[in-house]
């Protein structure tokens, strides 16, 4: 494994990518290595503060790794195996730290080599995780893993970029739209294909009649808080809208309950929640000329009510404790908020079945995914619509 | 509201007013400003109604306030089309997005009477020969000046005999220079320009030359710019002490102002201080809660003017960082809140799966 510095030392990297080195799949030293990650994750007390860290354990736990191994088991009795893709090339973000190595394992469990990009913009979590992957990558079991795996880091020198998207066989890149028209300019291979991950929108779907009936409001406050704090609301799962479903007076009063509930906890902070910006002021007062209302919740949490949403209002969002809200009566009405760039529905308030009707009746499209309101932030290997274990992999047909 | 609302501050002594007398004035003054901007320009009466704030305050941390950003992405004006004398298109000198700044001609006309009524507590009540620090091209255009070319305008009047120093290719005009030297040789003579046009065309240059003492009894205003200069390390110091070295016998002001209040700028004093005249007042909030900080806690400066009156500048959150020292106390002599200022806020890293690439 390599972590280069230099842009020079590219040419050192294996310039052709043989399919001699394949494993089978499921590829069980992978595993292993998860395995591994995730003892010493969860382990090692030194790694306790950091949320995401713990998530990131937690999600390559023993018994998940069983639930991926079977997914990625051929059905000897099918027409079909899995394959690696071969060499992959991941682009990833700048300032969710965790988000390489979430992309790095499945590519790895898919038994693929792997070239992955770290942002220069990346925090403390992405050094520390980075120290502990070599670390283990070094250990003699996992050789070939270190062989076939590097983690590269360079600021805007485009002919890395040519270099490594002519070479490999699929190329992941982690956001924005701008950074994905800035790359899909460097061709990949035509047998390759690009995974994408565009700008994201995510909302909250309250049912009011759930609210109203709570005692305590603690837990869906700490939940909401899960969801948009620790990336200051700007992670694309975490939600800049809330929807609320109900009847005209339920909602008005289940809204005044949960505003309620979230500037007291805002209040009872020791630690500012969120700080109020100029950037956020501007947003605010910006709206408020054209028209809308801006209710301020605590110290720097911002209700904007609309009545639409638009690609104008999402581009204006500051996130850092800004809601956009609205209300439905029917939920049927929720399809005129739903964009193209729809992501996350974190709701509070139905039920899996009732959900379950509304996706298949084609109520919720195009959304993503639907978890429950505290749950935005995790990661899964099906995302933005997509199965990456499938994205990873080849189908081979054989008859 | 009457147009001679401002009679009774250009009656009073610029830096003589303490702050018991100056503040139920001012804020009173502040105050029929912000009704009169609530009822001639939509956009302040939408945005008063909409975050839901107070147009009457009793303290000046209670006045609402506008982000001065919000010129930049809006035309923001409280009088009709037809009674636009001028307009400001000005950059400032950080951005490249223009804050578009409407003005009658009684507002300009106020704006140029209280700067000189400023000004001239510095450089006297003569007009000086006047030599500045920029090309003449800057304030070709006049119906739309940059900032540079909005500074220069507004002391112009304070001048006789402008002298612009340097060739539209930002060269000295050696000539023109010499002139003004041996026919200027024992008056005193004025010298404005912004400040990281001083520096990197007249001072650094001349000072390379090694050339020094030039004159024998100067003072200049100079404003604008920090940015670049601090991007370039060079600090305040150095700036005077270069100037004293290549002008002589010199007094060095800078001043803090911006295109969306000209006018009512703040000098800094012989102390190193800005003040704030009987036509302004500045505030200072946390960064985090933008509550109202104390003194000598450094944070975000919102500044007051009582002379936007043609468009709703006349309480503003800037991006620049600040602290204040005292009121009345500044060793100075002069009265009025003093304070210095910091830098800019820096930008806000942008967090989540934004761009991770970047051509530039």
């Amino acid at each position: 494994m390599m972590i280069i510095m230099n842009p020079d030392s590219i040419d050192t990297l294996p310039e052709s990518f043989s399919f001699h080195k394949m494993t089978s799949l499921p590829d069980e030293r992978a595993m292993s290595f998860c395995q591994a990650l995730s003892f010493q994750l969860l382990k090692d007390f030194k790694y306790r503060k950091h949320g995401d860290l713990i998530s990131l354990g937690f999600w390559i736990r023993e018994a998940r790794l069983k639930k991926f191994t079977s997914l990625l088991t051929s059905d000897t009795n099918s027409h079909c195996y899995m394959r690696p893709r071969g060499l992959v090339f991941h682009i990833t973000p700048g300032n969710v730290d965790v988000m390489f190595a979430y992309s790095w394992l499945l590519s790895l469990m898919c038994g693929n080599s792997n070239i992955v990009k770290l942002s220069q913009k990346g925090g403390e979590v992405q050094g520390i995780l980075l120290d502990l992957i070599k670390q283990l990558l070094d250990k003699p079991e996992f050789s070939r893993l270190r062989n076939n795996n590097h983690f590269i880091q360079y600021s805007n020198n485009e002919e890395i970029t040519r270099k490594l998207s002519a070479q490999c066989h699929a190329r992941v890149i982690w956001g924005g739209d701008k950074t994905i028209s800035a790359i899909k300019k460097f061709p990949i291979p035509p047998y390759a294909r690009d995974i994408t991950f565009s700008d994201r929108f995510s909302f909250i779907l309250f049912n009011a009649d759930a609210i109203l009936n709570l005692a305590d409001m603690d837990a869906v406050v700490d939940a909401l808080l899960k969801d948009n704090l620790i990336y200051s609301q700007q992670a694309c799962s975490s939600a800049r809208l809330v929807i609320w479903f109900g009847c005209k007076d339920k909602v008005k009063q289940a809204q005044e309950k949960f505003w309620y509930a979230l500037e007291k906890y805002n209040t009872d902070s020791t630690d500012l929640l969120f700080p109020i910006t100029v950037q956020k002021m501007e947003m605010a007062q910006y709206l408020a000329t054209r028209g809308y209302s801006v209710k301020q919740i605590g110290t720097g949490i911002f209700r904007i009510a609309i009545d639409k949403l638009s690609r104008e209002l999402q581009d204006l969002h500051t996130g850092n404790g800004v809601f956009y809200e609205l209300a439905i009566t029917s939920i049927n009405d929720i399809r005129e908020y739903l964009m193209d760039n729809v992501q996350t529905c974190a709701y509070f308030g139905f039920e899996r079945n009732e959900l379950d009707q509304y996706i298949q009746l084609g109520i919720m499209d195009p959304v993503c995914r639907l978890v429950p309101i505290g749950h935005a932030l995790d990661f899964d290997y099906i995302w933005d619509g997509t199965n990456l274990f499938n994205e990873f992999t080849r189908m081979v047909w054989v008859k | 509201m009457d147009n001679n609302y401002l009679d009774e501050f250009f009656a009073m002594p610029v830096y003589g007013v303490p702050q018991d007398e100056k503040k139920p004035l001012f804020i009173k003054t502040i105050n029929q400003l912000n009704q009169h901007h609530y009822t001639h320009c939509k956009e302040y009466c939408n945005l008063i109604k909409g975050m839901n704030y107070s147009l009457l305050a009793e303290d000046y941390q209670f006045q609402p306030f506008l982000v001065a950003g919000l010129f930049k992405t809006l035309a923001l004006k409280s009088v009709e089309n037809k009674n636009v004398f001028k307009q400001l298109n000005s950059s400032g000198t950080s951005s490249q997005v223009l804050s578009k700044i409407y003005l009658d001609a009684c507002t300009a006309k106020m704006q140029s009477r209280a700067l000189s009524k400023i000004v001239q507590e510095f450089i006297g009540p003569q007009r000086l020969p006047m030599l500045i620090i920029d090309a003449p091209d800057v304030v070709k255009n006049k119906s739309q000046f940059s900032a540079r070319g909005a500074g220069i305008n507004g002391f112009f009047f304070l001048g006789r005999d402008h002298s612009y120093v340097l060739n539209n290719d930002m060269t000295i005009n050696e000539t023109v220079l010499k002139r003004f030297i041996d026919k200027y040789q024992d008056q005193k003579i004025l010298i404005f320009g912004f400040t990281y046009i001083i520096w990197q065309y007249f001072l650094s240059v001349l000072k390379q030359a090694g050339k020094g003492r030039l004159f024998n009894q100067a003072i200049m205003f100079h404003g604008g710019g920090w940015k670049k200069l601090t991007d370039s390390a060079i600090s305040d110091k150095h700036f005077k002490q270069t100037s004293y070295d290549v002008c002589g016998n010199i007094k060095v002001h800078n001043f803090y102002g911006m295109v969306e209040q000209t006018g009512s700028i703040y000098v800094e004093c012989e102390q190193g201080f800005f003040h704030s005249s009987v036509f302004s007042e500045v505030l200072i909030r946390s960064t985090e809660t933008l509550a109202c900080n104390h003194e000598k806690e450094k944070g975000l400066i919102q500044t007051m003017s009582v002379l936007p009156f043609s468009y709703p500048g006349h309480s503003l959150l800037t991006e620049d960082l600040g602290t204040i020292f005292g009121v009345d106390d500044c060793p100075c002599g002069r009265k009025g809140s003093y304070f210095k200022v910091n830098g800019r806020l820096p930008k806000v890293e942008t967090r989540g799966c934004s761009d991770t690439f970047s051509l530039k």
